[in-house]
């Protein structure tokens, strides 16, 4: 009987040990992890109005030593939702030369085009001409002119101010790509023996004509800056079949020294930046091939304004981009921005955007920043830094 | 007696013939002015360069008379200094169309002298290859051939088409059409069974004379399918899905096909929807189909299958997982 009790006590002694001991620990616990947790827990995006990021902005300092820019600003809470439904296009709009820069977006589904505050960022409604099915959209640069992309090509002549009468005008060509260079309307169309690239005036609006011909039908463009050229067009990309690179410029083709598997391009300020199977980007100007020391997508890059560093999203993890598996829609990146100087290779982060996952696409360097696109919601986006 | 006689001079005939005839032979183009049986030829491999490409040139025909010669090798008139008394040099070609001349003279142990020239013209002879398979408007990407799709192939020349010469299109060394045809800078053929079909193409003069020649590997792929969804304001979303979370009450779907014949993706032989194990209909458009919500939560696999009647490769299927 007395060793049963001894026995109960015993219990009843290492019951209460054992429960301060999992108090103890619990506290402890909660204590590390509290600790651990409380900055995210500040400056976490619970996804109620804007989203910004918190992180430090770079030092004005340390872009002039790494690029010789002057004036680099990094503004805190750069980052910026301008939409919270998708756009099939959008640029910053200059209406004259010492205009206030506005940024014009052509909504998705409807083509509805906006204009944003250049303040409040309130978004007014320009037009409300329908147009479905659009799946790109150019802005002329002072605004007057928007050609919306779809089985057809639509131009609308913009209002200067709201409420001001839209006309819509209708090319009945199913073009495959369009862009606007000094009030001249180029775009992409195939043919039976090939495509064309046909050029129509905006402003006398005469009859589109032919402007130059290629010998084949899948034809990528990369659009210069001048409607002269050049020009640079390829096959499609592939990554088991070799893109020659061919070049238009005011009237001759040249063969450029260029030819990749799976070849994509975009030509920026003065070059045409691409990639082939192998990843890398390089730089092509004048024969001359330099590679960029960087892993990411054509179409994930822009020039600062003034021809300066390269901006790029890439994603943050060093795996790279499944390019095929990208265009499907099979996978998506999360990037940071990076600032690239192609004329001594270095790299280095503008801003990890650590808070967000956003694939971004379409960047365009403008004097409110940069304006780009998530591709997975179409969403507009702005990142303010000034050059 | 007299068959040991004859076996002699048999034996005898045959010893001076080795001994004898063949340095007679031999001693034959002791005058190499002109061009004979042993003057030497120069080759170059690639025969038809592209632009700054590297090309080995090699004295062919180099018979025992000329061992030991002193070889002197010039390009454009240039002497090759650091290439004297090698057979073989590697040059590279000029720019486009720019015509590179090599010299080599060979001065031999017996004091004679004899000279093999040849040229060679830049120029970029490129194959574009066009499938005829299918894939959705928004991919960027080429479309990949499948077995027994049609393949539409173009050359340029220079980055142009040229119908001043006769072109002869090879796949797997079987000519296209069978017959080299004069302007025929673009043809079609059938993807083979082969894994890497060789495309091969060789560019003629009016004289007949090779101009350009080029040989590429045609990729083969197996068609595979995706699933989409279908938004009555934005269209055919470009995000695929591996599998759907049902958060409305309905959705419509879409499975494209990639790198399928275009003529079954446009026929859609036999295209079936299930779900679970049921057939389903759709309405109109057989690659799309509506889902609605019924009621409980739960879990149903959507299947779409398509098999071309008459070319059993060409077919795809695929399952979507739905949670409701």
């Amino acid at each position: 009987m007395g060793a049963s009790l001894y026995s109960i006590n015993m219990k009843k002694i290492l019951i209460i040990a054992g429960l301060v001991l999992i108090v103890a620990l619990l506290a402890i616990w909660l204590f590390m992890s509290g600790a651990s947790s409380a900055p995210d827990g500040v400056f976490a995006n619970l996804g109620f109005g804007n989203t910004t990021d918190p992180s430090v902005p770079q030092d004005q300092n340390f872009f002039e030593e790494e690029f010789g820019i002057d004036n680099v600003f990094v503004e805190e809470n750069r980052l910026r939702q301008l939409t919270s439904t998708p756009v099939v296009g959008y640029a910053e709009v200059l209406k004259t030369a010492s205009s206030t820069p506005e940024i014009y977006y052509v909504e998705a589904g409807t083509s509805h085009v906006y204009r944003l505050d250049p303040v409040s960022f309130e978004a007014s409604r320009l037009s409300n001409t329908t147009v479905t099915d659009v799946t790109k959209a150019v802005f002329s640069k002072d605004g007057g002119h928007v050609a919306l992309l779809s089985d057809k090509l639509t131009i609308l002549t913009l209002p200067d101010s709201i409420g001001g009468e839209v006309t819509s005008f209708s090319i009945f060509d199913a073009a495959d790509d369009v862009t606007i260079i000094d009030g001249q309307l180029l775009y992409l169309i195939e043919t039976t023996s090939g495509a064309s690239v046909k050029r129509y005036d905006l402003g006398t609006k005469l009859a589109s004509e032919t402007f130059f011909t290629i010998p084949f039908r899948e034809v990528a463009i990369a659009w210069g800056n001048d409607v002269a050229g050049p020009h640079y067009y390829y096959p499609k990309p592939a990554a088991s079949m070799v893109s020659p690179l061919y070049s238009w410029q005011t009237g001759a083709v040249t063969r450029e020294l260029v030819s990749e598997y799976g070849l994509v391009g975009t030509q920026l300020q003065g070059y045409l930046l691409f990639k082939g199977q192998d990843s890398i980007l390089r730089t092509y100007s004048n024969d001359v091939i330099q590679k960029v020391a960087i892993n990411t997508v054509t179409e994930k890059c822009a020039t600062e304004m003034s021809g300066g560093p390269l901006v790029c999203a890439a994603p943050k993890t060093e795996s790279g981009i499944d390019y095929g598996s990208w265009l499907r829609g099979e996978t998506g990146s999360d990037d940071q921005l990076l600032l690239v100087d192609i004329e001594n290779g270095s790299v280095v982060s503008l801003d990890s955007l650590s808070n967000n996952f956003l694939d971004i696409v379409g960047i365009k360097s403008v004097r409110t920043g940069l304006l780009m696109m998530d591709r997975a919601t179409g969403n507009l986006w702005q990142y303010n830094v000034t050059w | 007696m007299r068959l040991l006689l004859s076996t002699s001079f048999c034996l005898v005939f045959i010893a001076f013939s080795v001994i004898f005839v063949e340095p007679v032979q031999a001693q034959l183009p002791t005058n190499f002015s002109g061009a004979g049986a042993y003057q030497p030829e120069l080759t170059f491999r690639p025969m038809t360069p592209e632009p700054g490409e590297e090309v080995t040139v090699k004295i062919g025909n180099f018979v025992s008379a000329l061992q030991g010669s002193e070889i002197n090798w010039t390009v454009n008139g240039i002497p090759l200094e650091d290439f004297k008394n090698q057979t073989e040099i590697i040059i590279r070609a000029g720019e486009v169309d720019e015509l590179v001349m090599v010299t080599a003279r060979l001065q031999t142990l017996s004091g004679d002298s004899v000279t093999a020239s040849g040229e060679v013209t830049a120029r970029y002879l490129d194959i574009i290859i066009e499938p005829q398979t299918h894939v959705p408007e928004f991919y960027t990407g080429r479309a990949l051939p499948s077995v027994g799709s049609q393949v539409n192939v173009t050359a340029l020349l220079n980055g142009i088409v040229d119908s001043q010469y006769v072109y002869t299109w090879r796949v797997n060394d079987a000519v296209v059409g069978n017959i080299g045809g004069r302007g025929q800078y673009t043809t079609q053929f059938e993807m083979p069974l082969d894994s890497r079909p060789i495309l091969s193409l060789d560019v003629f003069t009016l004289t007949g004379k090779l101009y350009a020649s080029k040989s590429v590997i045609v990729p083969n792929v197996q068609p595979f399918i995706r699933f989409y969804e279908v938004h009555n304001l934005y269209g055919l979303s470009d995000k695929s899905y591996d599998s759907l979370i049902l958060n409305g009450n309905s959705a419509t779907l879409r499975a494209v096909p990639y790198f399928l014949d275009s003529r079954v993706y446009n026929n859609a032989p036999n295209a079936v929807w299930s779900v679970g194990n049921q057939p389903v209909g759709t309405n109109g458009n057989p690659y799309e189909l509506t889902i609605e919500r019924t009621g409980e939560t739960g879990r149903v696999s959507l299947n779409f299958n398509l098999r071309s009647t008459t070319a059993l490769l060409q077919g795809v299927s695929g399952s979507l997982p739905v949670f409701y």
